[in-house]
């Protein structure tokens, strides 16, 4: 810890005495990014290791490094640089959800899928229901739905419950690797999340397309158009990804060689041309880590033990720029809303989850950890606020602004809950365990 | 080669072949794009259609990758070994004329928005460039060479130098835009004004890059002269690379970009110790950093991480990535670290592709329709073979025994580093940034990349004219990016013998 916050702290002067040079207003494109790549990742391993040491998550470390890095506190991450770094942001999307879909082994997952299926059905259907009403309950404390009726509040909170309903599969799963966790409620909690996130999807553009209409939104369209463009972005993404499955697992029959950079590459193209074609770069990677996982006989393992190289890196600029994305202004005036509003959730997530566990007949000694990993929250529902802001510009800012608050508690705090549930379930650290073994 | 290899390269070539055509197939231009005949530098790029934009995208950048597998494969590496080509030939003029043909309008691959994408790879892969020089100046590697090879390296380095300068120097004056404008002042006044306004500092530039060699010629050595040779002559290479990367470094600090902006202001002399400072802090951060470093992957982030922080660094405070990159790594590599070999290996891993990712935005970003820089090319190359050749004369009069005879050993250090390139794309990107209206900034990549191929294919004549490049035969193990030092060698003995048609160890540690 000593040695970590002694770096930190070189580090930091660095960057200090760098952004000393040129004027906060001035980035350099190539050079700005590469220091702010250096930077973050440096200084976000160091706090994690120094954040290990009081037992809570390296991952938290990272958000806390780049929420103090960045534009709202000391700003040696300027918004510039955190826009110049969405590249490495993409990439690490891939990754994460290559990772996750590698994980996921149906016919291991079998015996659990009725567990899957009721918890994250009853979790969703909970959440949203009980986010929705809390909203719309507190409609008349936010003033950005003041001058509404109620068929238009109840929209606005329907449209704020689902994006508050999302839940977070790189959390979950950089919390699983980061503390070497195996077993079934790790499994099980990654099923959940990965299928409940699929879910908020699909739900959220269908409740998009009831507030375009309800609304008039800027690039309104009809409820058909919006479940046609659906179906080419998922599908589409999907079948894309399938496709980049069957090229990764010719490269590693035939080639094998440099697995982790050819893997960076895919990632990155999946990125660049995701955007472009209009698809989804995260269901793109779980697509193609599904099909290795479960239609090849290459194991999603050995993929994920090929890419750990590249894991760690990308996990904790990921995070740190994530971190830096937190606006502490925004945060303040919208502080009381957003933490009832986190609440609620958590307790909308905890009921949903025991009821879904109770009808998904999971093993008591199962219960009590899996409720924790439902709680954490990051990139889907920060884009679907982004996503809120712009289609819907008279309420969309207020509303996002509430949202951006509340995701920033959620994505603090859920990670140390789960961190510690998983660590009392006896699963933590099991990976290596097994691993030594063999 | 086997039947499978050939296949995976036969279809890994089909679909190159694809993704190209259907890179050409534009609806409002049917040709393949070549270069267009106006003269002029286009405005900034035309976005491609909407239909067929994002198809060529995807592609390119799909071609650019497996390009980039294909080409790091030990199988392409082979043949290039076979063949006596540098990596600059066989792999990398395809990277550079990918960039530039990805970047043309008509083409719209590389985008404004792809470019700016990538921007930071070109940042980092100097970054990383100049690790790996930095990372052959073992001290106690040079310590085991023969007495003398220090002259060799002087001759080698400096004459090449000062002919290359004072050549290019002279042509840079007499492409002045400005001169003999009328009204004007006197011819001494305009001269001096011209190599006041930065004719000197390009001509130093290209001298920095004229310094260079690549080792390519070091193992067909092995075969005519001896391996005590061969083994002298890729050390001299290894320094010529530390002299070029010395000579940028001195530029950046002497003459230094004019940025307004700047909050610092320090004399000349304070921005070379700020560099060497800078190099040294990072290369002690970077020892500290992978010396605690628990497991591989932990090692890695933490090195990409130092890597990147140096670039960036000496990037945002306008000092080249390559001479800080190459400090830090040259502390890094004398520091002791049980460890290192291990490093050292990881950081070769990703060497070449990343050599080359480089090389595809060094080519978006250059233009080689200008003639003067073809001009200027031939001028580099003329004075800097010279300068080989002049050198390995006087090398042989004050340089070891085991020296072959000047022809040899001038012809085998003409063939230009790779290293070279990656330092004139540093010295561009610096004093683009602060100047981008000096019209002779975009001849120097001309220069040097049209010189470097130029040379390379004299040289390659020359020597097979000569014999004295036999086509390899039973290479067991890939060539590298850059040269590789030779075995340790005790003073006054011999080097020990290479096994037939092995290439030259890439690190010292290699051998134990």
């Amino acid at each position: 810890m000593i040695r970590a916050t002694f770096l930190l702290i070189i580090v930091v002067m660095l960057i200090a005495a760098a952004r000393s040079f040129l004027p906060d207003e001035t980035s350099l494109v190539g050079s700005g990014a590469a220091l702010a790549f250096g930077f973050v990742l440096l200084a976000a391993l160091q706090t994690g290791t120094i954040v290990s040491s009081a037992k809570l998550p390296r991952l938290t470390g990272y958000l806390l490094c780049g929420f103090l890095a960045g534009p709202s506190v000391f700003n040696f991450v300027t918004e510039r640089m955190v826009g110049d770094l969405k590249l490495v942001n993409n990439v690490a999307i891939g990754l994460i959800a290559l990772s996750a879909g590698g994980e996921l082994n149906f016919k291991r997952m079998r015996p659990r899928l009725r567990a899957i299926l009721s918890i994250g059905g009853v979790c969703i259907l909970t959440a949203l229901v009980v986010i929705s009403s809390a909203v719309f309950a507190l409609s008349h404390f936010l003033p950005f739905m003041a001058d509404m009726d109620a068929y238009h509040r109840a929209i606005v909170s329907l449209t704020m419950g689902t994006v508050l309903a999302a839940l977070s599969p790189t959390v979950t799963l950089a919390l699983i690797n980061e503390t070497g966790s195996e077993g079934p409620i790790s499994e099980t909690i990654l099923g959940v999340v990965v299928l409940a996130d699929l879910a908020i999807i699909f739900t959220f553009a269908a409740v998009n397309a009831l507030a375009n209409t309800a609304f008039g939104a800027v690039d309104a369209v009809s409820i058909g158009g919006v479940a046609r463009d659906l179906l080419v972005h998922i599908f589409g993404s999907l079948a894309m990804g399938a496709v980049l499955g069957v090229i990764i697992a010719l490269y590693m029959k035939k080639l094998n060689a440099r697995i982790a950079l050819f893997i960076f590459g895919i990632c990155f193209l999946s990125a660049e041309a995701g955007v472009r074609l209009h698809l989804d770069p995260l269901l793109m990677c779980l697509a193609a880590g599904l099909f290795l996982e479960n239609l090849t006989d290459i194991q999603g393992g050995k993929l994920i033990h090929d890419i750990e190289a590249a894991s760690m890196p990308v996990f904790a600029v990921f995070f740190a720029v994530a971190g830096a994305g937190l606006h502490w202004d925004v945060f303040r005036s919208v502080a009381v809303i957003a933490i009832v509003l986190s609440l609620v959730r958590a307790v909308a997530l905890l009921l949903g989850a025991r009821f879904g566990m109770a009808v998904g007949r999971v093993p008591p000694e199962q219960r009590k950890t899996i409720p924790y990993g439902l709680l954490s929250q990051s990139g889907i529902a920060i884009g679907l606020s982004i996503l809120v802001e712009k289609h819907f510009p008279g309420w969309g800012k207020g509303a996002s602004t509430c949202l951006f608050g509340a995701v920033m508690v959620n994505e603090m705090i859920g990670p140390v809950l789960f961190r510690n549930a998983l660590v009392k379930s006896g699963e933590a650290g099991k990976k290596e365990a097994v691993a030594a073994a063999h | 080669m086997s039947v499978r290899k050939a296949q995976t390269l036969g279809v890994a070539l089909a679909i190159l072949s694809f993704a190209s055509r259907a890179l050409a197939m534009d609806p409002e231009n049917p040709a393949i794009p070549g270069l267009p005949a106006i003269p002029p530098i286009p405005a900034p790029l035309a976005a491609p259609s909407p239909q067929t934009g994002l198809l060529r995208v995807v592609l390119g950048l799909a071609a650019a990758f497996i390009l980039a597998i294909v080409a790091a494969h030990p199988l392409v590496r082979r043949v290039e070994r076979r063949l006596g080509l540098t990596v600059l030939l066989s792999s990398g003029l395809p990277f550079l004329a990918m960039g530039f043909v990805f970047r043309l309008p008509s083409v719209g691959v590389l985008t404004d928005d792809v470019v700016s994408d990538l921007r930071p790879a070109l940042e980092f892969g100097l970054g990383w460039l100049g690790f790996v020089v930095g990372m052959h100046f073992d001290v106690r590697e040079l310590d085991t060479l023969p007495p003398k090879t220090g002259n060799v390296v002087v001759a080698e380095s400096v004459i090449p130098f000062i002919a290359a300068a004072i050549a290019c120097a002279l042509v840079l004056i007499g492409l002045d835009p400005s001169w003999g404008s009328s009204g004007g002042p006197g011819f001494r006044e305009q001269l001096f004004a011209s190599l006041h306004r930065s004719s000197l500092r390009d001509a130093l530039a290209l001298g920095a890059c004229a310094a260079p060699a690549a080792p390519v010629a070091a193992v067909a050595i092995a075969r005519s002269s001896g391996n005590a040779a061969a083994a002298l002559i890729n050390r001299v290479t290894l320094l010529n690379d530390v002299a070029g990367v010395v000579v940028i470094g001195l530029i950046c600090a002497y003459f230094r970009p004019t940025d307004v902006l700047s909050a610092w202001k320090l004399p000349h002399i304070a921005w070379i110790f700020v560099t060497l400072g800078l190099g040294g802090v990072l290369g002690i951060l970077t020892y500290i950093l992978v010396r605690a470093a628990r497991t591989q992957p932990e090692e890695m982030a933490l090195l990409l991480g130092s890597i990147a922080l140096s670039a960036g660094m000496s990037g945002y405070l306008a000092i080249s990535p390559l001479v800080t990159c190459a400090i830090a790594g040259a502390l890094l590599t004398n520091l002791p670290h049980k460890g290192m070999r291990a490093l050292k290996e990881t950081i070769a891993q990703v060497e070449r592709p990343l050599y080359l990712i480089f090389l595809l935005v060094a080519g978006a970003l250059w233009d080689p329709r200008a003639w003067q820089g073809w001009v200027l090319a031939l001028v580099f190359v003329l004075s800097r073979v010279g300068g080989k050749l002049m050198g390995a004369h006087v090398a042989k009069r004050v340089g070891p025994e085991d020296l072959p005879d000047p022809d040899t050993l001038g012809l085998a250090l003409s063939a230009q580093s790779p290293i070279a390139i990656a330092t004139i794309v540093s010295y561009v990107t610096i004093y683009k940034t602060a100047e981008g209206t000096n019209a002779a900034l975009p001849w120097l990549m001309t220069t040097c990349i049209g010189g470097a191929v130029l040379t390379e294919i004299v040289v390659q004549l020359i020597a097979r004219s000569r014999g004295g490049l036999s086509l390899e035969r039973d290479m067991r193990r890939p060539s590298m990016v850059f040269s590789a030092p030779p075995p340790p060698v005790a003073a006054g003995s011999q080097p020990p013998p290479l096994p037939p048609g092995a290439p030259l160890p890439r690190f010292p540690s290699d051998h134990s």
